[in-house]
């Protein structure tokens, strides 16, 4: 599945600002999955400085500077991904969760020690007693641990609602696990506490999700967001992608752009300006599909081979659920 | 009189029974240790009473040489004086030497420690370090990583508190690695004790600190940025709200760095700059007196206010060296120390010299059984640096409380050890007149010379003591108090210097200006002048309304000064909008007089100046010399704190106003005699004539404008509150005059008190600033010299000339407009000057996973155009 995918955000200040920092996070991952064809970061007005790096989870970061007087900065990132179907282990075959906790524990080869970075708290992920008491029906040590989490993805699912405006950046675990509604992002940071309260090691992706247009209608432009979802470490298979809030297994719908603790390590624009009085943010992203699976010519033999597989997985997940819910509003990619 | 051979004790010092712990002087009662015996004998030989004496004069040094520290609790700070003890803290040389050896190991280790953790992470690949300690650690700085210098030391600073157990053995209590404290005021503990007891110093044999220092100022001029210039060096520190402000200002006035808060630094094309008023001057290097997550609000921790946005990643480019490298927080990790005897075998295979306090990390499985299983003889406390918690003492607990401890330990074992409990030692104190004993800890500092050389141990530190016997908390937030620390050597050494100049053999680079102006200094700078001859304006109108009051207390003479009292009133803040008609009774203003003197709370009182005229000076103190706090220190006590009621003996109060004028003119004068005739003193000189003019122009608007029955006595008043009355006087003798006088106030050019003196000083100095932006004079100046003329020009009978009904309405709006003109002013040179300083702001995309509202998501289509991919 080939996408493009334009990302465009815009502050406007009521005064001018004299300079502003900003690291941005929107360059999509390179992944054995996931091909960048081509990614363009366009700032206006003109960035004196504009110098990315690459952070220590991987990610690319632009670190730019606009240092002279404006009033408002347009952001606009372009980019061309190709995502490739992958093999997901079957859940009920991959290490029980005792098992996974102690590899990681030990971290004896690269795969575990890397895991261990996502083991703990981190800013958004504080590990309360409700957290561990909610996650804990799911985490049985004899359970394998995809099959566990994959249990709490479903039972998140039927406890919770989305709901767009129910939350804001500084609502806690605590706070969604008694209110019980949210976005995207409140579910993947509460997964992920869950799956770090048992032990495990789970990280937060951020990126975006093909979306559907209703039956009959046009797809419209700039409608899509960008989206949040979780990845679970499964020894041996890797990090395994699950998206919260729509319960489903990742496929060739997401597109992965920054991996990280949580949300403060792979916000998409975070800023500091000097002056400017109010502000106001404006965010539109639209997800295009350039090419669907079976058109694309440059694909290898064995990439062939794992989208027919994919193929089937997707297959099954269309007459499941998932499929409806994405179909229909609210849209999933929240 | 001789000490420890005699059986009866010379000192009495209360030991509590047999020796529970260690003493530092005395090895049972009265027999005072051999290092302390010399000693002794000096101190005791002065006689309590010349010791009482000299050490009054030691007190009142400190507190009026501004040595404070905050003291923070119930939702204000208070600044109190610096708490140290006459009797300093012995060191023995034996004693000393292993001391320093430890230390430079010890120091050597954690800069080997920091350089992996930020680098390869070698000692948890292979592992020796578990990677809660680091992944799981707060203190960890991600963004950092990869940003240790390689060729340099991550370290500069490294200090240690210690403790010594019952056996007499050095124990490391804890590592500070971010922004040590204690290096300027250990200083300025030995300064203070040398001055006071010179003789009893010059009689031991006390190693110098001054090589220290230099060799501090030579590391940090080594910093690859700093490429030996020192223009290039600043101190970092978060402001003068920080609990130990006065030793960030006090260090880099030593080491002779500038001092700059986060607001002076900015970054640009991802160097550093220095905000000055000549324009940006890039800097190499920073010591900062920050802690490690509030250096960068971008990349760090986004809601501070006092860091550098940007920083983070121009240290990432290498354009700038910080010391200590951000991230070294991580090494203040108490669940660190079981790990160094091993770390320090893995790479110098050599033992650890000095041992830490016995601590067990809870996050291992042994461990974590073995602290359980002994419970009661354990301090729990925090594993990493945040969040803090205040230590847990098993055996205090009650059963519920230990029952939820330790269930929270188990839930999160990572995050806690527990110590061994430690009983400090206990070293003597002078308190009333006695010696006692108190608990005694030791702040060690070790730095890193050159680039990357060995480590230099300050030959000394601060010793900290408790506030009771009793106590077992040395920290000043909770009443402790500090010691010199005497580290003796085998030979006298030089007696020291005051000024503690050292001979370099390089060759001297001639310099005619000391530093750039950082601007936030030239803002302050200008506030000072202003709030100076606001406070001194102040008091002679009290003075002159206080004169009228006790000389004529009728009612008739109170409606002519009335005039004078709206002038204070409006000043103050304090009007009421009541009583236009009403006769005040007699006393009503003597007591606003009094609320105008002492009311903190009211806006413009003189206690509130007082308070703006510190709060201004502490910023830039290191641009004038002690004497000037000690000036300021006199003010506040003539003022006294009599405010709280407001109440205002008149006798009393006429001699205090006239001190109170003296001591601020003194102030004023001595600042101004000490000041290099920077663009800095021209700041000051600007605020001080702004605001007198101003100060004239509002009184004479509220009296000569308006409409008088008792135009004589409002003259003579008016004249006195503008410090004017001697002059008339000998010009016009007793003739009251509306037109001599208004010529004296406002026209006359030679009156220093005079508007037309303000005006043409002001012209003076603004010419002489560094240009900004395009040449040519700007609107507001083309303004002043305009007003300027016309008050040349102008003919004081014109505006003495009343209306029929009495007021002077061309005088008012001469005034109006001179009010104006100084407002804008005023304005015009913070815009040009400061306002750069403004304070930088979060953004962030704070919702970008949420749906814009329908109607905002409609830009589409932008074509894909460069910019630079990535």
């Amino acid at each position: 599945m080939k996408y493009r995918i334009e990302h465009r955000t815009d502050y406007r200040y009521s005064r001018s600002v004299a300079i502003g920092y900003n690291k941005a996070c929107l360059t999509p991952l390179t992944t054995p999955f996931q091909k960048v064809h081509a990614s363009l970061l366009r700032i206006e007005p003109r960035p004196e400085v504009f110098d990315p790096y690459v952070d220590v989870f991987g990610n690319t970061v632009l670190h730019f500077a606009i240092q002279r007087p404006h009033a408002e900065v347009a952001a606009t990132a372009v980019s061309e991904v190709e995502v490739f179907p992958r093999a997901n282990p079957d859940p009920a075959a991959t290490p029980t969760c005792a098992r996974t906790r102690e590899r990681v524990r030990q971290h004896a080869d690269g795969e575990t020690l890397d895991a261990c970075e996502f083991v703990f708290e981190s800013p958004y992920i504080q590990i309360g007693r409700s957290v561990a008491e909610y996650a804990a029906p799911s985490f049985a040590d004899e359970t394998p641990v995809l099959a566990a989490a994959l249990d709490l993805m479903r039972r998140m699912r039927e406890d919770f609602e989305f709901a767009p405006k129910a939350t804001t950046l500084t609502t806690s675990l605590v706070e969604l696990l008694e209110n019980r509604k949210g976005v995207c992002q409140d579910f993947s940071h509460l997964m992920i506490a869950c799956l770090r309260s048992a032990g495990l090691a789970a990280r937060y992706v951020s990126g975006y999700l093909r979306t559907l247009p209703p039956p009959g209608k046009e797809k419209l432009k700039g409608i899509d967001f960008s989206h949040a979802w979780i990845a679970v470490f499964v020894p041996g298979s890797g990090w395994i992608e699950l998206d919260p809030t729509n319960d489903l297994i990742c496929a060739t719908d997401h597109v992965s752009v920054a991996v990280g603790r949580d949300y403060d390590d792979v916000s998409p624009l975070r800023g500091v300006v000097v002056g400017g009085g109010r502000q106001t943010l404006d965010v539109s992203v639209d997800v295009a599909v350039i090419e669907p699976p079976g058109q694309s010519q440059s694909q290898t033999q064995t990439q062939t081979q794992r989208k027919s597989q994919s193929q089937s997985q997707s297959q099954s997940q269309g007459s499941g659920q998932s499929q409806s819910q994405r179909q229909s509003p609210p849209p999933a990619g929240k | 009189m001789a000490v420890a051979k005699d059986s009866q004790p010379p000192v009495s010092y209360p030991f509590r029974g047999s020796f529970a712990h260690y003493d530092e002087a005395f090895e049972s009662a009265g027999l005072a240790r051999e290092h302390y015996a010399q000693y002794f004998e000096e101190f005791l030989s002065l006689g309590d009473q010349e010791i009482a004496r000299r050490w009054d004069k030691a007190r009142r040094r400190i507190q009026e040489d501004g040595v404070t520290f905050c003291v923070y609790g119930e939702g204000r700070e208070e600044e109190r004086a610096w708490k140290l003890d006459p009797i300093p803290l012995l060191i023995p040389p034996a004693d000393w030497a292993r001391l320093e050896q430890g230390l430079r190991q010890r120091a050597e280790l954690l800069d080997h420690i920091l350089a992996d953790l930020y680098g390869e992470q070698r000692l948890i690949r292979e592992g020796l370090l578990p990677p809660e300690l680091v992944f799981g650690n707060p203190a960890f700085l991600r963004p950092c990583r990869g940003t240790a210098p390689v060729e340099e030391r991550r370290l500069r600073n490294y200090a240690a508190d210690l403790a010594r157990s019952p056996d007499g053995a050095w124990w490391i209590i804890d590592d500070r690695t971010q922004a040590p404290s204690g290096v300027g005021y250990a200083l300025e503990n030995r300064m203070a004790i040398t001055q006071v007891f010179p003789d009893v110093f010059r009689g031991s044999p006390v190693a110098r600190l001054v090589d220290f220092y230099a060799k501090y100022r030579d590391g940090l001029l080594a910093l690859e940025g700093a490429r030996q210039d020192p223009s290039r060096v600043v101190v970092l520190s978060p402001g003068p709200h920080n609990e130990i402000y006065f030793e960030h200002s006090y260090l880099a006035r030593f080491l002779g760095f500038a001092l700059a808060e986060g607001g002076d630094l900015t970054v640009r094309d991802n160097r550093v700059y220095l905000k000055t008023l000549d324009g940006l001057h890039e800097i190499g290097a920073i010591l900062r007196k920050m802690d490690d997550d509030f250096c960068d609000p971008l990349e760090l921790r986004a809601d501070s206010l006092l860091g550098v946005p940007g920083l983070v990643h121009a240290v990432r480019r290498g354009n700038v060296s910080i010391a200590n490298m951000l991230g070294s927080g991580v090494l203040e990790s108490r669940a660190l120390m079981p790990f160094l005897p091993l770390l320090c075998r893995r790479f110098f295979d050599q033992k650890l010299i000095l041992p830490s306090v016995a601590t067990w990390w809870c996050g291992q499985k042994d461990e974590l059984k073995y602290v359980l299983d002994r419970f009661d003889a354990m301090t729990i406390k925090a594993a990493f640096p945040s969040p803090r918690m205040n230590p847990i003492a098993g055996r205090t607990l009650s059963a519920k409380e230990r029952e939820r401890w330790i269930a929270r330990i188990r839930r999160r074992p990572h995050l806690f050890v527990a110590q061994e409990h430690v009983a400090l030692s206990s070293a003597p104190v002078w308190e009333n007149g006695k010696v006692e004993p108190r608990h005694l800890t030791l702040r060690c500092h070790a730095i890193s010379e050159g680039k990357a050389g060995g480590w230099s141990v300050m030959p000394g530190g601060l010793g900290r003591v408790t506030a009771s016997a009793e106590s077992t908390d040395v920290s000043m937030q909770m009443g402790g108090g500090s010691k010199d620390v005497w580290v003796l050597t085998g030979q006298q050494t030089d007696a020291p210097s005051a000024l503690m100049l050292s001979i370099n053999s390089g060759p001297v680079i001639l310099s005619r200006s000391a530093r750039r102006l950082p601007s936030r200094v030239a803002d302050n700078l200008f506030w000072l002048g202003r709030y100076v001859e606001r406070g001194r304006g102040l008091i002679a109108l009290a003075r002159a309304a206080l004169q009228k009051t006790e000389e004529e207390p009728g009612v008739e003479e109170l409606l002519r000064i009335r005039g004078l009292e709206c002038a204070l009133e409006r000043w103050t803040g304090m009007a009421e909008p009541s009583a236009e008609n009403e006769t005040p009774p007699p006393d009503d203003l003597e007591t606003k007089i009094g609320r105008a003197i002492f009311d903190r709370n009211a806006p413009g009182s003189l206690a509130s100046t007082l308070d703006a005229i510190r709060r201004t000076a502490r910023p830039v103190s290191d641009r004038f010399s002690d004497d000037c706090w000690l000036l300021l220190n006199r003010i506040e006590n003539v003022l006294g704190d009599g405010g709280e009621t407001g109440s205002f003996a008149a006798e009393d109060g006429r001699e205090r106003l006239r001190e109170m004028t003296v001591l601020l003119a003194a102030f004023g004068g001595m600042v101004d005699d000490g000041m290099i005739r920077s663009p800095g003193w021209r700041f000051l000189e600007i605020g001080r004539c702004l605001e007198r003019a101003a100060n004239v122009a509002q009184l004479l608007q509220g009296t000569m404008a308006g409409q008088n029955e008792n135009e004589a006595g409002l003259i003579g008043a008016v004249l006195e509150a503008t410090d004017s009355a001697m002059t008339y006087r000998l010009r016009y003798f007793d003739q009251a005059s509306a037109a001599a006088a208004i010529d004296l106030t406002i026209l006359d050019e030679s009156n220093p008190h005079a508007i037309a003196f303000q005006l043409s000083r002001l012209i003076r100095h603004i010419e002489k600033l560094p240009r900004r932006g395009a040449g040519g004079a700007t609107t507001e100046m083309v303004r002043l010299l305009d007003l300027h003329r016309q008050l040349l020009c102008d003919d004081p009978h014109r505006l003495a000339a009343p209306e029929a009904d009495g007021a002077r309405e061309k005088l008012d709006e001469l005034l109006s407009r001179i009010r104006e003109d100084l407002y804008r002013l005023s304005e015009e040179l913070s815009l040009a000057y400061f306002s750069h300083s403004e304070p930088a702001r979060q953004l962030r995309n704070t919702a970008p996973s949420r749906p814009a509202s329908p109607g905002q998501s409609a830009f589409g289509a932008t074509p894909l155009e460069d910019g630079g991919g990535l």
